[in-house]
């Protein structure tokens, strides 16, 4: 009977204390902003740079001697950002900590991982910017700077941060392991679950590592550098958003990139599907003969890809003995100079984009022809005919998948890359009529070696395409029909 | 009252009868139309399709023709045929070390690519552990990043360790497995039944066992498919070597026809050859595995 009671008194007091802790971690942080006596060394970066500026014992003659090294400290990017986003994950626990103590069950529950989650990532956030001091004071004393007495100190603040979220956590993992015991959901793992557990995450283990590597820390990198100036060899510097705000208003080729890239997205997509669909259609035909040959032919243009195809290509679209003039010529038309002629090169790639019609024409038809004949039969009945039939019966049966050729086809033409850079030898082409956005991208990433830039830019695009995916997820609800009201992952 | 009912009867019977012979009739009409329409598309789709194999046709003719031809012959048969065009332009730059280099390659990553992408899938389909479906749902997600986004910081770390002008940027990767080809195969490895894998427990077998004897002989469609698109992703890939490699003693055939074509000036029936040569593996590929590719691309498409 006591030991239920004590029970009842920790799940009570427990949060109250998480709760306690969250808010003094808000004071820590917000305290030492508003003593107008240690004030920040520079009011633009907000954050954390107050124990940054403070920890440096560098005394006044090697300032004067190297003027830059205050700001080589202040600028630098890692520091900042790790300051920035210790400030934010702050901010998160107060608020995820207040709602810990709430009488509605799973608004504490959820509280409380939410608490969880961001004392972890402030407690990573410290430990990174305890570690870029440590390098920092490593390089200074390879550069003999440490003679003459400079040395990084690890701030005050960032070890009282990094022990208070891990009391933190530790306090909410306990909680959490007494809340589900209360609850009777607490489930301890049996012996064979977890070796079950074990093998499962060594068969992953190749992607999990993968993954790490080569998708989790290169996106974290890379949204890290958008925010500052990086060339590869030099510190990378903190920019703040001004790679963005340089983008938008003053570089001519970033609009130019962009208007490009839209152009061929908004003509090469529709014409796209709409030949895939008319092919599909035709061989969807009852009386169609050779539906193999045509799916063969059709597809192998889509299994072509390289130099080679490229090489192909200019060679057809050659002003004076190519394929296309030839053909025009005979017709009695002049073909224009194609690849060399600014207002003809993106036409160019429209074709060739459209000689590759037949992956989604094998998508849409394998679509077709899983729709039952029923329907068609009812539809019949009914008296309906051709076009109501199609309108009625066979778009909303394939518009999952037609939902799903117009994203993905909306997503490549975004990044449309490989034909601009062979077909334009890595320049835009004439008049920069052929610089899209991903080589525009490209090129100030690998000519230019400006990192930064480009990181920036590429987070641009990624937040262009997840809206508009999102705009046609929300639109997709007037015109996608899911069978069974089934959703579709 | 029994007449009216009777002469009632009668005319049913009289309209149905002119009903039924309408209705032949009216089948017959959509016969005859369907095998119009039928024709029709037909000839249609031959059209299309000899417009999609003309470029290629051409390719061929061209590679044959001779320098002088070449830009005033714009007929599909040279005057002469010269075949030993594919032997001058090959050996107009070394394609034997690119060629090498290229299959060296191929093979790494086909082995790197089977190898994880049966595991992960193999983990994700049948084993029990935590977060699996959270995890699964993060490999579907990495799908949606675009390309560009990783590829800045990861060309940075590989120049940091030093990988860059070697060829494991370009072998690494694949032996990581990838989003598509483990949402393919765990697909596979799915439908296949239980019982088989319970029976092989019995007997005593352990997971790879059972994976190596069981699943992967019943999923080799999709281990084909998988096979055959990372053959083509390799043997076509141009962007990850012309990033990753700048000694042109470790260049692949695309970086080999790229530069081919940068100093070799006009000669376009050499560069048709040698493009030719280069796309024929993909090629023969397709035609002896389009079954499997073109069931797994439809599959894709609808499962995706």
């Amino acid at each position: 009977m006591k030991e239920k009671n004590d029970q009842k008194s920790s799940l009570i007091l427990m949060p109250k204390i998480i709760t306690l802790l969250s808010i003094i971690t808000f004071a820590v942080l917000i305290i030492p902003y508003f003593n107008p006596v240690r004030f920040l060394p520079q009011l633009g970066d907000w954050s954390y740079l107050y124990f940054l500026g403070n920890s440096m014992q560098v005394d006044k003659q090697f300032i004067a001697a190297f003027p830059g090294i205050r700001e080589f400290f202040a600028n630098n990017a890692i520091a900042v950002f790790c300051g920035y986003f210790i400030g934010i994950f702050t901010v998160a626990q107060f608020i995820s900590g207040l709602f810990i103590s709430s009488k509605k069950a799973n608004k504490s529950a959820r509280g409380l991982m939410l608490l969880m989650i961001f004392s972890a990532l402030n407690f990573a956030a410290n430990l990174i910017l305890i570690a870029d001091i440590c390098s920092a004071n490593i390089n200074v004393e390879k550069l003999g700077y440490s003679q003459l007495g400079i040395r990084y100190e690890i701030p005050i603040g960032t070890v009282v941060f990094m022990m208070l979220a891990l009391t933190q956590f530790i306090l909410g993992k306990i909680y959490r392991k007494k809340l589900l015991i209360e609850k009777g959901l607490y489930i301890k793992m049996t012996h064979s679950q977890r070796v079950e557990n074990a093998k499962g995450y060594a068969f992953i283990a190749p992607y999990i590592i993968g993954f790490t590597c080569f998708t989790a820390l290169p996106l974290i990198f890379s949204f890290f550098s958008s925010f500052t100036y990086y060339n590869i060899t030099a510190v990378q510097k903190w920019y703040g958003i001004r790679n963005f705000t340089n983008l938008f208003t003053k570089d001519e080729y970033f609009w130019k990139s962009l208007y490009n890239t839209g152009w061929y997205v908004l003509i090469s997509v529709p014409l796209a599907i709409l030949f895939a669909m008319a092919l599909a259609l035709l061989m969807n035909m009852k009386s169609i003969k050779g539906l193999r040959y045509f799916r063969t032919v059709y597809y192998l243009p889509s299994v072509l890809s390289g130099v080679a195809v490229f090489l192909l290509w200019q060679w057809i679209l050659d002003p004076t003995a190519g394929l296309l003039n030839n053909g025009l010529s005979m017709l009695g038309i002049q073909g224009p100079a194609w690849l060399f002629d600014a207002k003809w090169t993106k036409p160019s790639l429209v074709l060739m984009k459209l000689w590759g019609v037949g992956g989604n024409t094998i998508i849409l038809l394998s679509a077709l022809q899983s729709v039952p004949q029923e329907l068609y039969d009812a539809g019949a009945v009914d008296g309906a005919t051709g076009m109501k039939k199609f309108l009625h019966i066979t778009l909303p049966m394939i518009s999952p998948t037609l939902f799903f050729v117009i994203v993905t086809g909306v997503s490549g033409a975004f990044q449309v890359f490989d034909s601009a850079y062979i077909m334009a030898n890595g320049t835009g082409g004439p008049n920069n009529s052929m610089l899209f956005y991903n080589l525009y991208l490209f090129n100030t990433a690998m000519k230019d070696q400006q990192m930064g830039l480009a990181s920036a830019m590429a987070w641009i695009l990624f937040a262009i395409i997840m809206v508009i995916t999102v705009i046609q997820m929300i639109g997709s609800k007037k015109w996608v029909y899911y069978e069974g009201g089934k959703d579709k992952k | 009252m029994m007449e009216e009912s009777k002469v009632k009867v009668e005319n049913k019977m009289k309209k149905n009868e002119t009903k039924k012979s309408r209705n032949i009739k009216l089948s017959e009409s959509i016969h005859f139309r369907q095998t119009v329409t039928g024709t029709i598309g037909t000839i249609v789709l031959l059209l299309g399709s000899i417009i999609v194999l003309y470029p290629l046709a051409w390719m061929l003719a061209t590679a044959l023709k001779s320098d002088a031809e070449v830009m005033i012959n714009p007929s599909l048969i040279p005057w002469k045929f010269h075949w030993e065009n594919f032997a001058k332009a090959w050996n107009s730059a070394p394609f034997d070390i690119y060629l090498r280099n290229t299959l060296f390659l191929t093979v790494c990553n086909l082995v790197g690519v089977l190898l994880s992408n049966t595991l992960v899938a193999y983990g994700f389909a049948k084993m029990e552990f935590k977060g699996k479906d959270a995890i699964f749902i993060c490999v579907l997600g990495t799908m949606m990043i675009p390309g560009m986004v990783t590829m800045i910081p990861s060309y940075v770390l590989f120049s940091k360790i030093g990988w860059v002008g070697t060829y494991l940027p370009l072998i690494v990767p694949a032996f990581t497995g990838s989003a598509y080809n483990i949402f393919l195969l765990r697909q596979a490895f799915m439908g296949i039944n239980q019982a088989y894998s319970d029976a092989a427990k019995i007997e005593g077998a352990g997971e790879l066992k059972i994976l190596s004897k069981i699943y992967v002989p019943l999923a080799r469609p999709v281990l084909t498919t998988i096979a055959v698109f990372s053959f083509n992703g390799t043997w076509n890939d141009y962007f990850g070597p012309m990033l990753y490699l700048n000694d042109e003693k470790l260049y692949t055939l695309q970086l080999g026809l790229r530069t081919f074509r940068g100093t070799a000036g006009v000669e376009w029936q050499k560069f048709m050859a040698a493009s030719l040569i280069v796309l024929i593996p993909t090629v023969i590929l397709y035609f002896f595995m389009q079954k499997y590719i073109i069931q797994s691309v439809a599959i894709g498409g609808i499962k995706g």
